[in-house]
């Protein structure tokens, strides 16, 4: 198990810098996701950790050692390519088998340290077929088997699954999560899929245009984003414009849908800022009456989309603001009806408007 | 720092092993460098029999390497180049063939070394033959072999055409035979050269140009070796050419007697020694020595004149060339298939080798600037002379000759010819003349730029029009 | 490592590869071409321009050079007649036996057409074969002149080589032609002719321009057939006799820069459009190709064997010379004999000669492998600066014809231990490498190309040092293209003419070709240069095969400018 320290590394393509002065500490054993849109660096970030590139500023240290110019093939870490880029040319056995053999590994010993990766991933039964003889899910594992089998400091996964169907997707999270259980190595994990993110992570890290957005738990992600680039990338959520009128607990915002409280939680929001009230469509419920305890908007449903478990409706408020709402409970309403949405002032978050 | 070797690294290094045992010269003792024209066959028989016999007197092993670069005239280019370049020696031991004229040029400018060959080998060897030298009194050079001089014909093309089997060097010359006589460049070969001095020495100097003139006018083209003639010859591609005595009785042991035919023009021709000298600054000069004494040996003579697999004779080629020894020809009998004793041969005139070799590069650019380059022209005219209402008359003025035979001789011996803007201007002159006396045709060489100058138009155009539609600056 | 050594992509590794390939293009293609310059202007360290007017006011070399230009004319033109309507059809259209008929327009490229020169000159000779058949059908009476001298000899025979490399390029510019485009003009109203001249034409000029560059530089240097054809008043053989005078006489030297100008700015312009052309219309290879007709089908199949049929004379006629036991004055052979093939493995002479090319042309070949590897690592791999330099240099090699670095080795190299008078294997091994090294680094782009960089990074990932995943990933999954590269290095060097003939000076070290050459002068000699012929023919047509196969339409891409 290896702890990774970033220290404020740049990397930049010409005029872009695709890595901007990152710092992050990953603790060692940690399931850490980097995640943001494409182009925001985290890819990048990943083949830095990797060795693929070397920073032109700033450290990279595995434990206390700097690994910064360490080149790949000397670094100990274990990568899983989005294309999974198993070798074609040789079986799945000896995919795994080369790593040990660079690594001057005696045979026997390769021959049990490949059965028991593959046995892990569940595949000892293919260890004689060539890659392209297997489907995705099988190369995936294969890839990741072959990550494991050297045993790393460090697992780093580049979208490992976007290249698998909705289903497989889903089967092989908890196979990476159970491997990671089992084994406790340290690992880094690419994805723009904030669902992946979501269920799988320790910690998240929300990357966009080279920075750090905010780093923390899932739950810290969904339920605090740090700023609105956050609050829209973790999920759905309604952005309402305002202005904060009020600063003490909870702090009053006014917008065009009327004055809400919202839970002030560690927000520095002060009176008179520009700022934007998040409320998660699900949070926001269908009551019946207007209660004291609750932000209330009145509106009319403008279309439903039928999601299987839940039903997702497009409000439009009289003033003309579009709000998405989840409903599990009461379905059956129909296009065109009017609706009264009311969420609590913890249901709620204020961010800053920039 | 293994690590970073470059890919690709464990073959260029198993590369550069193989290169380096290939490139190594090969294991031998000794070794003689020997610059020659001749064929592959002579080569070979030489070097087996030269390398046993080595072997046998002195316990050693000798290499033999045998360097080409051309024809004689090319070699003697190549003497005096790679001299001009380092004079102390250029590398090679030995120059093995190509006539006697060039020995004695190359004796002139000092190229040769003298050695002394063993008198007992010596006293066998005929001192002369027609009265021309076949060594070198001073021991510069010795003649190894001998050569005649005559005329190869393919017997069923004259019959086809309807023309009688040659006799003289004039019946190359005669008009009928246009397009039909082969030869080679003299500038290129030396045996071809000599031919052509041959018939200079015979007819004398104006009469003899005018029959080599004819016969360029009737030559099919000009080979760079005077061996591609014989094969022409037995293709059907010319019907005779001129061609050294075993060139032309290869040809005819190849194709037939009743095919290929060979004549040695009565009295006009000469059998002359084939050289062979050590070069000056010869890095092996003992070995030299022992193989031209070899070659002058009833040991190596015999290689020359014994049939193929007949006791002390050529293993693999059977070389069918004249001896030196005089008294060998009357003891072969049927070992040998060489039918002419060449000392019994009479000449109706003493060729002069001295006179021969002064003027050897004149002649020849002269037979360039007249013949050769001005070729078609050349042609032509004589067809128009021909056509003419007095062929004589007309073809006076195309066998007109620049220079007289004593200009000749004072150019060649004042060394003037060694200057290269001297020969340079002879030979423009020279060949202007020429091209006007065949009166070229102004308009046919405006007519022949024209498809290039068509070409370059059309490629303008076409650069022009890519350029137009090239993306980024339409 | 600093900075900026990083920031420049370069390790030592990379460096020290940089710096060999460097050196070896400097030493063996940029020097000499700069020494024969340089002798070529300064004489007895003087400068002068008085060889250059020479050639123009001299009328003889004017001559030579206006033959050889004229040669290299008809030869592009006639290659364009016979290739442009065989690649219209078969870029355009579906019909029965294609793939059949593509594969039979590349058979002539197996003959190198010095070696059919060989076989030309017996059948077709005023008295050879054909004249004698005719004659003998009574359909003429006078021999018919078919090698006219010279210049005609060399016009067939280089027209029938190179045609098969014109219609590579001009079906490869068709191909490249979108369809779609077309499709798209004709949607818009245009008809056949102006769709030809405003959308056709245009998009296909710079792939035919290159193939035409290509088949004129060929022809304009190639020394091998107008040497057999002893049609000598053309540049290249003047090259050749200036060579045994190259210390004394620069005119050698100022041919070779007129040359040497003229091949360069025909390739760079070649380059330069072609460039321009794979923006516009790469990609869209595949498109509609409409069926042919039953008539039509049948047409074609007639053109395309009748053309092969004339193609395969040369080779025919080689195939014969060299089992004719006696061939004289008479339409075939009269006896026929397997002994010239006996003569070529027992002769001193022609064994060696097969022991010297191969052992040459496999090392040359082997150094083609590895810096063909090295360079298309580079150019694909990193982002070293100077890529674009190191690609140029690389193609280089197509621009300067072999007789021209030939000429420049026994120039620049004499008196060195690397003189060819001494010992030419090394000049040789490099002069065949270098000249056929642009194949290789296409071949090998092309792999490298193909291959995903991921399975490099994977391999570096579990322990593989750069070199090695190189080695032991790359290398074996392109090597199909470095086989198909290696293959068609190696035959073409086992058949280099210009380079062997100038550059081995001593039989012990003659290549095949040098020996045929040799051969010729012999009585017996078209029957064993036949032989030895048919026997590089073959082992041509087997490496051309087998490239062919595992190149599959690639193939053409690899012999244009």
């Amino acid at each position: 198990m290896t702890s990774i320290t970033i220290d404020s590394v740049l990397k930049s393509f010409g005029d872009v810098r695709a890595v901007n002065k990152v710092s992050v500490s990953i603790e060692a054993g940690e399931l850490f996701f980097l995640l943001g849109p494409s182009g925001c660096g985290k890819t990048t970030l990943l083949r830095l950790l990797a060795g693929f590139y070397t920073p032109e500023s700033g450290r990279i240290l595995f434990d206390d050692s700097d690994v910064s110019n360490t080149p790949p093939h000397k670094r100990n870490t274990g990568m899983v390519f989005q294309n999974y880029a198993l070798w074609p040319h040789m079986t799945v056995s000896q995919n795994l088998a080369f790593g040990l053999e660079m690594h001057k590994i005696p045979g026997d010993q390769r021959d049990e340290r490949v059965r028991r990766a593959l046995e892990s991933v569940r595949l000892d039964m293919l260890a004689e077929r060539y890659p392209n003889q297997l489907s995705g899910g099988q190369q995936q594992r294969v890839a990741l088997a072959r990550a494991l089998v050297l045993e790393p400091g460090v697992v780093l996964l580049d979208e490992p699954l976007s290249n698998l169907d909705a289903r497989l997707r889903l089967d092989m999270r908890h196979e990476i999560k159970r491997i990671h259980t089992e084994t406790g190595i340290t690992m880094v994990y690419v994805t723009h899929d904030q669902d992946e993110a979501l269920s799988m992570a320790d910690r998240i890290a929300v990357m966009r245009d080279g920075v750090i957005e905010q780093i923390g738990s899932p739950h810290e992600l969904y339920d605090a984003p740090a700023n609105r680039f956050v609050a829209q990338f973790m999920g759905e959520t309604n952005l309402i414009e305002g202005k904060v009128v009020s600063g003490d607990d909870p702090i009053v915002v006014e917008t065009d849908l009327g004055m809400f409280n919202v839970a002030s939680r560690k927000t520095t929001a002060e009176i008179g800022d520009s700022v934007y009230c998040s409320i998660r469509p699900e949070k926001i419920a269908c009551i019946e009456n207007t209660t004291a305890a609750q932000n209330t908007v009145a509106g009319k449903i403008e279309e439903v989309f039928f999601l299987g478990d839940h039903e997702q409706y497009r409000v439009v408020s009289a003033s003309g603001e579009v709000l998405r709402v989840s409903n599990r409970d009461s379905r059956g309403r129909v296009k065109g009806t009017d609706i009264l949405l009311g969420f609590g002032p913890d249901d709620a978050v204020v961010l800053h408007g920039n | 720092m293994g690590a970073c070797l470059p890919p690709g690294s464990w073959l260029g290094t198993s590369m550069i092993v193989t290169f380096a045992l290939l490139s190594a010269p090969l294991y031998a003792q000794d070794e003689l460098v020997i610059l020659s024209p001749h064929w592959e066959g002579i080569r070979q028989e030489f070097e087996r029999a030269f390398t046993a016999k080595h072997k046998a007197d002195t316990g050693r092993d000798v290499d033999i390497r045998w360097l080409d670069v051309g024809g004689t005239s090319d070699i003697l280019r190549f003497i005096r180049s790679e001299f001009s370049n380092k004079s102390d020696g250029i590398g090679v031991d030995i120059f093995f063939g190509g006539g006697t004229d060039p020995y004695v040029e190359l004796k002139k400018h000092g190229f040769l070394q003298s050695c002394d060959v063993n008198p007992r080998i010596l006293n066998r060897i005929a001192p002369s033959i027609g009265g021309v030298p076949l060594y070198d009194t001073d021991g510069t050079w010795y003649a190894a072999t001998m050569a005649g001089f005559g005329i190869i014909y393919n017997k069923l093309v004259l019959k086809k055409l309807g023309l009688a089997a040659p006799q003289t060097w004039a019946d190359l010359a005669d008009p009928e035979s246009m397009t039909w006589v082969g030869t080679a460049d003299p500038r290129k070969s030396g045996s071809v050269h000599m031919t052509y001095e041959i018939i200079l020495q015979a007819y004398g100097w104006e009469k003899g140009w005018r029959v080599i003139t004819a016969i360029g006018a009737n030559a099919r083209g000009f080979s760079a070796g005077s061996s591609q003639v014989p094969i022409d010859v037995a293709t059907g591609e010319v019907a005779y050419g001129l061609a050294i005595d075993f060139y032309a009785w290869a040809q005819v042991r190849q194709a037939g007697p009743d095919i290929i035919g060979y004549v040695m023009p009565r009295d006009l021709t000469v059998v002359n020694g084939d050289g062979m000298a050590m070069l000056r600054g010869a890095p092996n000069p003992a070995i030299a020595q022992r193989f031209i004494e070899f070659v002058l040996s009833e040991e190596g003579q015999l290689l020359w004149i014994l049939k193929k697999g007949e006791n002390d004779g050529p293993v693999d080629f059977e070389l069918g060339r004249f001896t030196v020894m005089p008294d060998l020809y009357a003891r072969l009998g049927d070992r040998t298939s060489v039918r002419v004793n060449p000392f019994e041969w009479k000449s109706g005139f003493v060729y002069d080798p001295e006179r021969a070799s002064a003027r050897w590069s004149l002649v020849n650019d002269l037979f360039g600037a007249i013949i050769i380059d001005p070729h078609r022209f050349l042609v032509a005219a004589r067809r128009a002379a021909l056509r003419a209402a007095d062929p004589a008359q007309s073809q006076d003025q195309i066998f007109a000759l620049p220079i007289t035979e004593q200009e000749a001789l004072q150019l060649a011996t004042d060394s003037a010819w060694d200057d290269p803007g001297v020969r340079n201007r002879h030979i423009q002159s020279w060949s202007a003349n020429a091209r006007q006396a065949y009166g070229e045709n102004p308009r046919e060489g405006l007519l022949r730029n024209l498809p290039a100058a068509a070409a370059l138009v059309l490629l303008i155009g076409m650069v022009i029009y890519m350029r137009r539609r090239s993306p980024g600056r339409s | 490592m600093g900075t900026n050594m990083r920031a420049l992509d370069l390790s030592p590794g990379r460096l020290a590869m940089i710096l060999c390939l460097l050196v070896f293009f400097g030493v063996f293609l940029i020097y000499p071409l700069i020494y024969m310059t340089a002798n070529a202007f300064i004489v007895n360290g003087k400068f002068t321009t008085e060889f250059f007017r020479l050639m123009i006011t001299d009328p003889t070399q004017w001559n030579t050079i206006l033959n050889s230009v004229n040669l290299g004319l008809a030869v592009t033109l006639v290659t364009t007649i016979i290739s442009l309507p065989m690649a219209a059809v078969m870029a355009r259209h579906e019909f029965r036996g294609k793939a059949l008929l593509n594969g039979l327009v590349l058979v002539p490229m197996v003959l190198p057409p010095f070696v059919g020169a060989v076989g030309m000159r017996q059948m077709f000779a005023r008295f050879g074969s054909v004249n004698l058949w005719l004659l003998d059908l009574g359909l003429i009476d006078q021999p018919i002149d078919w090698l006219g001298g010279g210049m005609l000899g060399v016009v067939i025979m280089e027209v029938l080589h190179l045609y098969p490399i014109m219609f590579l390029n001009v079906t490869a510019a068709l191909a490249n032609v979108d369809p779609s485009l077309e499709e798209a003009a004709r949607g818009v109203g245009a008809g056949r002719v102006s769709l030809f001249r405003r959308i056709t034409f245009p998009l296909m000029l710079p792939g035919y321009f290159a193939g035409a560059v290509i088949v004129f530089i060929w022809a304009f240097t190639d020394l091998g057939t107008p040497l057999v054809f002893e049609y000598r008043q053309v540049v290249p053989v003047q090259i050749f006799d200036m060579l045994s005078d190259v210390h004394e006489n620069p005119m050698g030297y100022a041919l070779v820069v007129l040359m040497l100008v003229m091949t360069l700015v025909f390739f760079g312009l070649a380059r330069n459009f072609m460039s321009g052309h794979a923006m516009m219309s790469r990609g869209h290879v595949t498109g509609a190709s409409s069926p042919l007709s039953r008539p039509a089908t049948i047409a074609t199949h007639v053109a395309f064997l009748g053309i092969t049929i004339l193609a395969l004379i040369p080779h025919f006629s080689v195939i014969l010379t060299s089992i004719a036991d006696r061939w004289y004055m008479t339409p075939l052979p009269s006896l026929y004999t397997s002994k010239y093939y006996a003569m070529v493995f027992d002769h001193e002479l022609t064994t060696t000669s097969i022991r010297n090319s191969l052992g040459l042309s496999a090392i040359s070949t082997a150094l083609d492998v590895v810096i063909g590897i090295w360079i298309a690592y580079l150019l694909t791999r990193t982002r070293i600066p100077g890529r674009q330099v190191l690609d140029s240099l690389a193609m280089l090699p197509l621009a300067v014809p072999g007789i021209i670095i030939a000429f420049g080795y026994v120039g620049t190299f004499s008196g060195t231990f690397l003189d060819a008078r001494n010992n030419p294997v090394p000049l040789l091994i490099i002069a065949y490498a270098v000249r056929r090294l642009p194949y290789m680094v296409r071949a090998a782009y092309a792999g490298f190309q193909q291959t995903s960089v991921s399975l490099e990074e994977a391999a570096q990932n579990v322990g593989a040092s750069p070199a090695r995943s190189i080695r032991r990933i790359t290398i074996p999954l392109i090597f199909a293209n470095l086989v198909a590269g290696g293959i068609l290095c190696f035959s073409f060097a086992m058949l280099e003419v210009s380079d062997s003939l100038i550059l081995a000076f001593e039989q012990r070290y003659y290549p095949i070709t040098k020996a045929i050459y040799n051969l010729m002068t012999r009585p017996d000699g078209p029957f064993i240069a036949s032989a030895m012929g048919v026997i590089g023919m073959a082992l041509l047509m087997a490496g051309l095969l087998i490239a062919g196969r595992v190149l599959g339409r690639r193939m053409g891409e690899l012999f244009r400018a």
